[in-house]
């Protein structure tokens, strides 16, 4: 099977220094994968990366994205082809509301891709439907991007944003922390939802929790910058047990 | 020692000899003209140093001759139309460069509790009550005296006590193949005990390199409400400087007014309360591109107790801009319990452009409140990613954020057609903004 998204070899680099240093993950349709590690390790840089970030300089390496070069493509360009990054830090936007927003997102990727703009009335239908489903209240979707919001409350925001969003890749970087067991439990509905066999999610976590709801096809640990171990669900579970030090 | 007169004051002389046969008035308006030019050649045009002046540029007024229209010039109902505010319904006033065009106008829809008229009727009327109207500005800088001596044309509009207009009047300025154009335009407006007003202005036009010298004198009287809107989006080679003269008892003044024209375009606010308990609302939205300088003047002069002042400011500055907002309040020894506020922030989106704030509080009273803020900031680059990963261009990026940080400005502006109109000047300002950087041309 081809695979959706192929990294080769990616090294990273900020100001400060290069912190991806050669890592490689192939990932197919239809499957989830989980990227454990550290704090400080490269995770949330890894998501900035596939997001295109100009932050981060891609010094080596390669990603393929749906056979096509993702590098080359510019970050509004990708979420047209389907990535979606949820963020570990969702920013907050005073003055703009979370449907505008949502609305001014979705049809500009729309445009993007040669397709229709949603009218008003279907686009407000979808954003309901989703926002209950999280849990979002229509009040908290009238106000502005996440000001105001709890550390939760932005964590399921970005959840409705990848509802309506619909995306083919969705990447979501520790979407799972600052979040109670309940909100927990909403959060990993919203990303099961998400699974099917044309789609592929890329979960980052610190903890096993989130993989007790959303089972993963793949683990992988990272540390240092490079993929070091990879496994089934299991692996969680070990490092869970034992730490990442003793696994890694 | 012998000094020669600059080139460009000559020009406003010659500008004003060779106009002066057409203007309405009699012997005794003449010869104020006559005082307010001499006045103005003793003055000159405000330099640089000049400490309100210096962040201006009068370069454009120096450079060529300005002089204002000696025939009714033409203008289509078509064009006004697309310049008025959509969806409003008003009475027109409307002037086309510079002159009153009574055909464009809707006299006969204004309502019949006001007197509204063509300042030009009135002084060919040979009004003897126009000597009343408070015309000569002595004490006035340049641009009062050269309003003065060429005093034409304008509106007189007087609201009697207690008459509350529900409808609001619109303005509308057009300047349309102009150049070489000076407007010197007056408004007279004259509010009783207890009346009401709502106007909404649009001073709109071309390319032209013209000049706009619009000074509006306004007088409330106790419970008096004035609610005036304005929008100028001349050409930007135009160089705009108007004025509002506002003195109130206790009495409400607001206005609200969104810049995106001229070359050097400058709006000054001057405002004196007169008795306890008056308020003037301010809130001004500019919107600078490459090559334009805008700057804002307010001077609030609290000289009795009990008023409130409120000045929201808020400037974006593409590249290669320049704008400025300089406010001052003046807060007298008798004025105590004055609030008074102001809050500038600007938004560069280059740093080539440049940013001034420069409020100014002058307190002799003891027991008062005021604040004031300024900030000029850039836009965020996690809020720029943070839309971008969601889809949006760079550009469209940065038009959602500039929009978001004048919305609520905008927002607050009523009608709501007037607010409509806001919205779509800022929109269409951000059509064309911030010019597009060499990578994204592509
Ligand atoms: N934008 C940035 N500026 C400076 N340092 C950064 C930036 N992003 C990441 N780093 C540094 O790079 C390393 C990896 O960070 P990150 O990718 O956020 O790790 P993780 O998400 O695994 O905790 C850390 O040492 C972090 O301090
Ligand atoms: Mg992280």
């Amino acid at each position: 099977m081809t695979q959706m998204l192929d990294i080769k070899n990616l090294h990273v680099a900020i100001e400060d220094g290069t912190i991806l240093k050669g890592l490689d993950l192939k990932i197919k349709p239809g499957e989830v994968h989980a990227i454990m590690g550290p704090n400080g390790s490269g995770k949330s840089t890894l998501a900035a990366t596939l997001a295109g970030n100009p932050a981060y300089e891609v010094t080596k390496g390669k990603v393929t994205y749906l056979g096509e070069d993702l590098l080359a493509l510019e970050p509004h360009e990708r979420a047209a082809k389907g990535v979606f990054l949820g963020f570990q830090y969702p920013v907050e936007i005073p003055g703009v509301s979370n449907l505008n927003f949502l609305r001014t997102t979705l049809n500009a990727q729309r445009r993007l891709r040669g397709e229709e703009p949603l009218d008003g009335a279907t686009f407000m239908k979808l954003a309901r439907e989703k926002a209950e489903k999280l849990g979002v209240s229509m009040d908290m979707m009238k106000r502005s991007v996440n000001v105001g919001f709890s550390g939760g409350e932005k964590k399921r925001n970005e959840m409705v944003q990848m509802a309506v969003i619909d995306p083919k890749l969705a990447i979501l970087d520790e979407t799972d922390s600052g979040l109670d067991i309940d909100a927990l439990k909403v959060v990993s509905d919203g990303i099961n939802a998400l699974r099917g066999a044309d789609r592929a999610i890329l979960l980052i976590t610190h903890y096993q929790r989130l993989l007790d709801y959303v089972k993963p096809d793949h683990v992988h640990v990272l540390d240092d910058g490079r993929i070091t171990r990879s496994g089934g669900p299991e692996l969680a579970r070990e490092l869970e047990e034992k730490g990442y030090q003793a696994v890694a | 020692m012998m000094t020669q007169t600059p080139s460009h004051i000559a020009d406003f002389k010659r500008a004003y000899e060779t106009a002066g046969p057409a203007f309405p008035g009699g012997k005794q308006l003449g010869g104020m003209r006559d005082q307010a030019m001499e006045r103005f050649l003793s003055l000159g045009l405000p330099v640089r140093k000049a400490e309100n002046w210096r962040y201006f540029d009068l370069t454009p007024l120096r450079d060529q001759a300005y002089s204002p229209a000696l025939t009714l010039p033409t203008a289509t109902l078509a064009m006004i139309d697309e310049a008025a505010v959509p969806g409003l319904e008003a009475p027109r006033l409307v002037f086309v460069n510079g002159r009153f065009s009574r055909t464009l106008s809707d006299m006969d829809r204004l309502p019949d509790t006001i007197t509204c008229e063509s300042l030009h009727q009135r002084l060919l009327d040979g009004d003897d009550t126009i000597n009343r109207l408070g015309l000569d500005l002595a004490d006035g800088d340049a641009f009062d005296q050269l309003n003065t001596a060429m005093l034409a044309e304008g509106l007189v509009i007087d609201v009697p006590d207690g008459v509350k207009v529900d409808q609001p009047l619109e303005l509308v300025y057009l300047t349309s193949k102009a150049d070489g154009l000076a407007s010197h335009l007056r408004l007279v407006i004259r509010m009783g005990k207890g009346a009401e007003l709502r106007l909404a202005e649009t001073i709109i036009g071309d390319d032209s390199r013209a000049f706009t010298n619009l000074i509006t004198q306004i007088t409330l009287a106790d419970d008096a409400r004035l609610i005036c809107t304005r929008r100028q989006l001349e050409g930007s080679q135009t160089v705009h400087v108007s004025r509002n003269h506002v003195t109130l008892g206790d009495a409400l003044y607001e206005l609200a007014q969104i810049s995106t024209g001229g070359k050097s375009a400058r709006h000054e606010l001057l405002a004196t309360f007169t008795s306890e308990g008056g308020h003037v609302e301010y809130k001004n939205v500019q919107l600078a591109g490459e090559g334009q300088i805008h700057d804002t003047l307010t001077l609030f002069d609290h000289a009795v107790p009990q008023c409130t002042s409120m000045q929201t400011y808020r400037g974006v500055l593409d590249k290669g801009s320049k704008a400025s907002f300089q406010g001052k309040v003046l807060v007298r020894q008798d004025a105590q319990k004055t609030d008074a506020r102001q809050k500038a922030d600007s938004l560069i989106l280059d740093r080539s452009a440049e940013a001034n704030a420069k409020p100014e509080l002058e307190i002799y009273a003891d027991d008062v409140q005021c604040a004031h803020g300024a900030t000029v900031g850039e836009l965020s680059q996690d809020q720029l990613f943070y839309l971008n990963s969601r889809g949006l261009s760079p550009r469209e990026a940065k038009a959602v954020l500039v929009e978001a940080f004048i919305a609520e400005l905008c927002e607050s502006v009523e009608p709501e057609p007037v607010r409509n109109a806001f919205l779509a000047d800022a929109r269409t300002w951000l059509d064309r903004h911030p010019v597009k950087a060499a990578e994204e041309v592509r």
